[in-house]
């Protein structure tokens, strides 16, 4: 909206052609919200019903402002009602809010900005009265589950299920439709073997990701030209998808880059490259519809070409898809196609990497220090995914220090963060400094700044520990809402490092918290740095089914052998480990070469 | 109404919304001329914008006059900039765009010209990767439709309608097709030796407008208007065709013209038959057309001796236009001071079949009419005149019109009690305006039909036994006219709704024209 933007009660003739009700769950995205009401009223008139979670008012009240909006240049103006709801009534009772406002006779339309097939009683009330479910998947943390979920849901739901994400996507689908509409070009389109992505980065509040057009453009591709999924593979901050067609390869590479002058998600570039030499150059050009397209061969250029990206009135082609598409077979492929994606990887081989084991205690040495980082990074993500699937939650309680940073930054990257359904996951810590989050010694703030805050968690579902005042009292705030919302107050993973001094979580040699017995979180005073820090007791450490401890680099190696051989009971890190639950250490070939020489 | 592809390739999508024209190229004959500048490279340009030209597409500009690629990019870009519907021109778009306008000079009955037109179109076809689909458009005067469709075909530039699974040619034709019956049976021999009907795209652009097209949505997407749509609940029914201005330029072209020809053979024909026609058995081009045929053959012919009962003829004298005062007819460039052409026509029609039996359709046709209006208006047979509810102001017949332009819509009238404790009736209005709802402009109606034909899709064109009815309907009546001296000329007065004989023609069966 810029300086034009409506202004409330003046002139126009009223017009509707549809209710719309739209949801917003998080007040971060209510502009990009304005935005799209903006261009459907610009188009198609409506009844705008803008449901909002207040976050002033009480929790049980409700405003209601209802009034027409007219624009100077439009012939017609438009009703909207703008609801807003205190966190109690935004349940099934919104419902009873929205109903009297409705134009009777005209079909209904529900704009959802979060997951439509999740099991809500607010969207079970609406959805008998929609005709259309018109969703976002911008806020989905993973496609996968959820494409699998939506075509159930497809199958027998009397809605229609519009993907607004899909719907973007009309320009370039329409684009390469005709770009490869000839015998010579389709024929290169059947021996594609690369096909480089990239994106716009400019994160903001109401996108979550940037890769996505880039995913649904890549397997929309596929279901077409009948590519199977045969796996991913990182090269740097490249992911590349890999398909096989006939028993050929094909590779496709999505990566990031800027333009400011386009959103976030902007598809910037598309090249097509086949195995007879061919390349095809799509370049969305800056501030403008136009994408410029270059086609080469091996013997010839062709002079380059401009086609426009959409259609001529702003937002047009977009709006039609949203609101008079009816469900299309190709999308009903492309999803099943999202569902099988990335393929299934192998089980886990950590075993592999066995170098040492007692009855409560394992070393696996993976390699080098980047190899181990890789190795922490896959594990995690795997035990993960197998927890979702088995528990439907995965708790992980996450340490600081430099190698939790490292495998932090991993993760954000890993081709496997793709299968793990991130708005599963509870993050916890198992301690921390007492100092703000914001600070830089802050094991939240690190673990936030090395990517965390890149993956689509859902910020109720990370607890961060408020160690930086009343320290005592917040520990026994930690220890409720790890009861609260831990299952058995058992974690899925607990992540901890070694220091020199042989000090884990912040368990340090001699403190007090190494002896105190019923309690999960405790204040801890450290006498050898006279500060206090927040930290789990080994009570919880050991309430975990997998417990990890990194330990990288040569500085550790002699703590790390004093350890696993008992030479020093006194060190807090001897004791981790149970018979029921044993602790993983893990440790790169220069913290392990101790162990290692003495063994060979 | 949407044809299969010739090819499906498999990123196509297979949606209505989604339908592509077809990669091909389009031989404009007559480049040089009005139409070319005004409307076909302008619809182009604008099909470009909006993504719907297929990428793989050039167009070549035939004509006589000397010019060369530059000289009729920049002629094109100059007319793409006044006459564009969206302004200005996007220049970074034109410049991809004017790559793919070529000329070709030639003369229409030059061998070597089709030769040479033979070899570039073959070369663009190699260059762009061209299966060989070709569009020819024919906007020459229309003695050259024979002999250029004849070029074509010695040339090898046709394909038979056989061999076309892979590949199409199709040609476009402008109006007008033939003079009289006589003329159209003529040139559509001429044409048919070389074509199959499936390959001739005859164009009436009234098709082309998204209220005609609408048409269509209105009568069969609402059942509750076709059980209404006969001689039990019509009364009558009235189609408008005016203007405001007067012939202008065109007098030379008027002279031989004249508005039964020009508007009445097949703009008007053509809404008649959508307002009558019976429900297709499907909506395809075939099956609609076969409808709109059948409304054409049942129109009972109009009698020589009784001519003046049901067509009635006008020429403009002098007045107002637009507040300001005009010439009459005889007084434009390049008319004859004695001309008896007609600039307004008046017809009574009935369509004898059973659904129609008994209702008059009332059509009129004027140049220097007061407003420029197109529409259709749909009068319904009144309540029982015993059935009065005031004697003061009385409940009058609902009417639905339907407007082609200006003001797109729908309105319908009905009567309402006006409150109070005495029964008066007042007629109210309720109006849908496509342009009060609808925020996005519709294209013209050019750019619909040129993608139409590139997909293959005829159902908004005219075909040849639909043209052939309108001249058999028609003919009998411009010979009479040609042969008798028509009442004193001008008879009416520019700014006028057209002479009193027109009135007069209503009034003998007790109505009137409708009031706009």
């Amino acid at each position: 909206m810029s300086t034009d933007s409506p202004s409330p009660e003046t002139g126009g003739s009223l017009a509707c052609l549809f209710n719309l009700v739209l949801f917003c769950h998080d007040s971060k995205r209510a502009s990009y919200l304005e935005e799209l009401i903006d261009m459907i009223s610009d188009k198609f008139p409506c009844r705008v019903i803008f449901l909002q979670a207040s976050l002033s008012s009480h929790s049980h009240e409700v405003n209601i402002l209802s009034r027409k909006v007219s624009h100077p240049k439009r012939p017609f103006a438009y009703e909207r009602v703008d609801i807003e709801l205190g966190a109690e009534n935004l349940s099934a009772h919104s419902l009873l809010f929205v109903l009297p406002y409705l134009v009777p006779d005209l079909p209904l339309y529900l704009m959802w900005d979060q997951d439509p097939t999740e099991d809500l009683p607010l969207l079970h009330a609406f959805k008998p009265y929609a005709s259309r479910v018109i969703f976002d998947s911008t806020t989905i943390p993973s496609l996968g589950p959820f494409a699998t979920r939506l075509l159930a849901e497809g199958s027998e739901a009397s809605h229609c299920l519009v993907d607004i994400t899909w719907a973007r996507l009309k320009g370039w689908r329409n684009l390469l439709q005709q770009t490869f509409a000839t015998p010579d070009r389709h024929h290169q389109l059947e021996c594609l073997n690369h096909l480089d992505i990239v994106t716009n980065s400019l994160p903001d509040d109401a996108t979550r990701r940037h890769d996505l057009q880039a995913l649904y453009l890549q397997a929309w591709m596929a279901t077409r030209l009948g590519w199977t999924p045969s796996g991913t593979q990182r090269e740097g901050s490249r992911l590349v998808l890999l398909y096989d067609r006939g028993g050929q390869r094909i590779e496709v590479g999505m990566s990031a880059s800027t333009d400011d002058t386009l959103p976030n998600g902007t598809l910037l570039s598309l090249n097509f490259s086949s195995r007879e030499g061919h390349s095809f150059a799509f370049k969305r050009q800056s501030q403008s519809r136009l994408v410029r397209v270059e086609v080469s061969a091996p013997d010839r250029c062709e002079m380059p070409t401009a086609l426009p990206l959409s259609s001529l009135e702003k937002g047009l082609q977009f709006l039609q898809e949203l609101f008079y598409e009816p469900s299309s077979t190709h999308y009903q492929e492309f999803l099943g196609l999202l569902s099988r994606f990335p393929p299934t990887p192998p089980p886990f081989p950590w075993q592999q990497f066995r170098r040492f084991r007692d009855e409560r205690r394992e070393l696996l040495v993976p390699g080098n220090r980047e190899e181990t980082v890789e190795f922490a990074a896959e594990w995690l993500l795997a035990l993960a995914e197998e927890a979702i699937e088995k528990r439907g939650l995965c708790t992980i309680a996450l340490s600081g220090g430099s190698t939790p940073e490292r495998i932090f930054e991993r993760l954000t990257t890993h081709p496997r963060t793709f299968r793990v359904d991130w708005s599963r996951v509870m993050l916890f810590w198992s301690d921390e400094r007492a100092v703000p989050p914001d600070h830089p010694d802050s094991n939240y703030g690190m673990a936030m700044r090395a990517g965390l805050s890149e993956l689509p968690l859902l910020p109720q579902h990370v607890f961060r520990m408020e160690a930086e005042h009343s320290i005592e009292r917040q520990a026994l705030r930690y220890e409720e809402l790890i009861q609260a919302n831990v299952p058995d107050q058992t974690f899925d993973l607990i992540l901890l490092g070694v220091g020199d001094d042989g000090h884990t979580a912040s368990l340090f040699p001699h403190s007090k918290g190494l002896t105190v017995e019923g309690r999960l979180v405790l204040a801890n005073y450290i006498e050898q740095k006279q500060t206090w820090r927040m930290t789990f007791t080994f009570e919880a450490i050991h309430r975990c089914r997998h417990l990890c401890v990194y330990v990288l680099g040569k500085d550790k190696a002699w703590v790390l052998s004093r350890i696993l051989r008992n030479e020093d009971p006194s060190l807090p890190a001897c004791r981790l480990g149970t018979k029921p639950h044993k602790a993983f250490f893990i440790a790169d070939r220069q913290a392990a070469q101790l162990l290692l020489t003495t063994e060979s | 109404m949407l044809a299969p592809p010739s090819t499906v390739y498999p990123l196509q999508e297979n949606s209505a919304s989604t339908k592509m024209p077809d990669p091909c190229l389009l031989v404009i004959f007559g480049a040089t001329g009005d139409l070319t500048a005004k409307r076909l490279v302008p619809a182009l340009y604008n099909l470009a914008r909006e993504g719907l030209l297929p990428a793989h597409f050039a167009a070549v500009g035939f004509a006589r006059r000397p010019k060369d690629d530059d000289i009729f990019r920049q002629d094109m870009h100059d007319a793409v900039a006044q006459h564009s519907r969206v302004k200005p021109i996007d220049e970074e778009l034109w410049k991809s765009f004017r790559e793919q306008l070529f000329y070709h000079r030639s003369e229409f009955d030059d061998e070597g010209g089709y030769e040479r037109l033979r070899e570039s179109l073959a070369q663009l076809e190699r260059r762009l990767g061209l299966k060989g689909n070709r569009m020819y458009y024919l906007s020459t005067q229309p003695s050259y439709f024979p002999v250029v469709v004849r070029k074509l075909h010695e040339h090898g530039l046709l394909y038979d309608v056989r061999e076309e699974a892979e590949r199409w040619s199709r040609v476009v034709i402008e109006k007008p097709f033939g003079h009289d019956l006589q003329s159209a049976l003529d040139l559509q021999q001429s044409l048919s030796q070389y074509l199959d009907e499936k390959q001739v795209f005859r164009i009436d652009h009234y098709l082309g407008k998204e209220t005609v097209q609408n048409l269509l949505v209105l009568r069969f997407a609402n059942p509750f208007f076709e059980s209404l749509w006969n001689n039990r609940h019509i009364d009558h029914v009235q189609i408008t065709v005016a203007e405001e201005q007067g012939i202008g330029t065109r007098g030379r072209f008027w002279e031989e013209a004249g508005m039964l020809r020009d508007i009445v053979q097949n703009h008007m024909m053509q809404l008649l038959s959508l307002v009558a026609m019976e429900p297709p058995i499907r909506l395809t081009a075939s099956a609609i057309r076969d409808e709109k045929v059948k409304v054409l053959e049942s129109l009972r012919p109009i009698q020589k001796d009784a001519i003046q009962e049901y067509a009635v003829r006008g020429q403009y004298g002098e007045g107002f236009s637009a507040g300001s005062r005009v010439c009459r007819y005889t007084e434009e460039p390049n008319v004859s001071p004695t001309s008896t052409v007609e600039t307004y026509v008046a017809l009574k029609l009935y369509i004898d079949n059973w659904r129609w039996a008994g209702v008059p359709f009332y059509l009129r046709a004027g140049k220097r009419l007061p407003k420029r209006t197109t529409e259709i208006a749909i009068f319904f047979r009144e309540a029982p005149s015993f059935f009065c509810f005031s004697p003061l102001a009385k409940a009058q017949g609902n009417v639905l019109v339907i407007r082609i332009q200006p003001d797109e819509g729908i309105a319908l009238r009905l009567n309402c009690k006006v409150p109070g404790l005495a029964n008066a009736v007042q007629p109210v209005k309720m109006d849908f305006r496509y342009g009060s709802f609808f925020g996005a402009t519709p294209p013209e109606a050019y750019e619909r039909l040129i993608a139409d034909c590139m997909m293959g899709d005829s159902t908004l064109f005219a075909r040849e036994d639909e043209v052939r009815a309108s001249w058999k309907f028609l003919t009998p009546l411009l010979t009479e006219w040609a042969n008798s001296p028509p009442p004193s000329f001008p008879n009416y007065a520019s700014g006028t709704w057209g002479p009193q004989e027109a009135d007069r023609l209503l009034a003998r069966e007790g109505r009137s024209w409708r009031l706009m």
